[in-house]
């Protein structure tokens, strides 16, 4: 596990995030190291999902800032611009619990798209790395396919190979199999393990605790909008501090 | 009946058969050009105009078509010499561009809004994001009920003929002027729409089946 740099790739700094009178994040702060693989667990409404969105300002937060390879992200984090916004996306890879593929392109062009718009590649080397990323995942055969025609553990892992595709600096996961059975999140996780083995920094947010065991470097319990338990897998697992990490593992290792 | 025969019926009411066709086809094209603008402006976030949209689609769609194409005809006409057939053109065109704003708007709101979060996720501009995400899709969706509307767009060509463009009903009255059984002449008039409505139908029923196929709700 020493793939892990000391170099803090991203810095939030003090996030919060309400909707109207609900605060969802209250004033959430997390470093994260070059290499890192970190999972966010937590009972639902947590904020998991939440915070990661704010991550790529999906959300936009109500308070807070994000600091990428030691740079301010946004001017003024309160009202970022578009370019702004679109600069920090193309350097952060996500994947979502519905997958998200688009159904009016095939899986091959699914990947290509972002390169090519973004003027990342040539068509032609889009779809050469769009290939490469998809023999990577497993799914080589599936490239003229449409999403339609590929079962739910295939769409995912496309889905993968497509946030792959833009080289991003890190990868954030939203419940990446929790629309899947759990012989099929088998095959997702596999290919995010690997991808963990390669170097990438990801944070992984997930309902699966063994995945958070064995592959995540640091386990973080979000209870309430705020880290409520922080540490490695062992620590978090076996040596809970907080009364309701107790309550929670107990819950979710019993079903 | 002196020497009016079927035929010569059919000839001359089919005689308008063409304009019928021409007012059809050309309002549907210049509707759904008309229509993408103003499905634009309808789901913009800047509320001025978003209202206007608003504005312009109802007010084109609360007035009856044939009201409209009498209000284009006597309105314009003195002012610049206007034919019948371009102010009846102009008239379904702008209402048939309303009815198909309303139908791509819908298409654009049916859209799965992970779609538009994948694409943000992956760093599109905002003009990529809608162009090559939600666009396709929204089309594929506003197709069906758009291909419907044809038929009713091809029934409403007949009203063009109260300010004297020679289509179909024009031509039957024409035929009833000269004193052929008005029942006959309408009837040979329906036959005639049924020839183009019925296709019209059928395709725009395959259409239906073909973006069923084709759209993924995610």
């Amino acid at each position: 596990m020493d793939k892990t740099e000391n170099r803090v790739i991203l810095n939030a700094n003090s996030i919060s995030k309400s909707y109207g009178a609900h605060d969802v994040l209250k004033d959430i702060s997390l470093e994260v190291h070059a290499g890192e693989v970190i999972a966010l667990i937590g009972p639902s409404g947590a904020g998991k999902s939440t915070f990661l969105r704010c991550l790529n300002y999906l959300e936009h937060p109500t308070s807070g800032g994000l600091t990428l390879d030691g740079e301010q992200v946004f001017r003024n984090p309160l009202n970022p611009s578009k370019q702004e916004l679109v600069q920090l996306r193309r350097r952060l890879g996500m994947v979502f619990q519905s997958f998200n593929l688009f159904p009016h392109l095939s899986v091959l062009q699914n990947i290509v798209l972002a390169q090519t718009l973004n003027g990342k590649r040539s068509k032609q080397e889009a779809e050469e790395y769009a290939m490469k990323l998809l023999t990577q995942v497993g799914l080589p055969d599936k490239a003229s396919a449409k999403p339609s025609q590929c079962s739910g553990g295939q769409q995912q892992r496309i889905a993968i190979a497509r946030a792959l595709a833009l080289d991003p600096e890190i990868m954030l996961f939203d419940e990446p199999t929790s629309a899947l059975d759990p012989e099929i999140a088998d095959e997702v996780l596999k290919v995010m393990r690997d991808l963990a083995e390669t170097g990438m920094t990801m944070i992984v947010v997930t309902h699966e605790m063994r995945f958070a065991e064995r592959v995540a470097d640091r386990v973080l319990l979000l209870d309430g909008g705020r880290i409520l338990e922080e540490g490695t897998p062992e620590q978090v697992f076996t040596n809970p501090t907080q009364e309701r990490t107790k309550t929670f593992l107990q819950a979710v290792l019993n079903r | 009946m002196n020497g009016i025969s079927i035929e010569t019926l059919f000839s001359g009411i089919g005689a308008g058969l063409s304009i019928t066709v021409i007012l059809t086809v050309v309002s549907f094209v210049a509707g759904s050009v008309l229509a993408v603008p103003l499905a634009l402006a309808r789901t913009s976030h800047l509320w001025g105009l978003r209202w206007m949209a608003i504005g312009i689609i109802d007010i084109c769609r609360g007035v009856p078509p044939l009201v409209w194409l009498l209000i284009i005809y006597y309105g314009i006409s003195p002012l610049i010499a206007l034919e019948p057939l371009p102010a009846a053109l102009i008239g379904l065109s702008l209402i048939s561009g309303a009815y198909l704003a309303e139908n791509f708007r819908a298409g654009i709101d049916n859209v799965h809004k992970g779609q538009r979060e994948a694409a943000m996720a992956l760093g599109l501009t905002p003009t990529h994001q809608f162009w090559r995400v939600v666009a396709p899709q929204a089309v594929n969706i506003a197709m069906p009920p758009s291909a419907s509307y044809a038929v009713s767009l091809l029934k409403d060509s007949a009203k063009a003929s109260i300010i004297g463009v020679a289509d179909i009903i024009f031509m039957a009255q024409l035929e009833v002027s000269r004193g052929a059984p008005a029942v006959l002449v309408f009837s040979i008039a329906a036959v005639l729409y049924l020839l183009v409505g019925i296709p019209l139908s059928y395709f725009s029923r395959y259409v239906d089946s073909v973006v069923r196929r084709k759209v993924v709700t995610v």
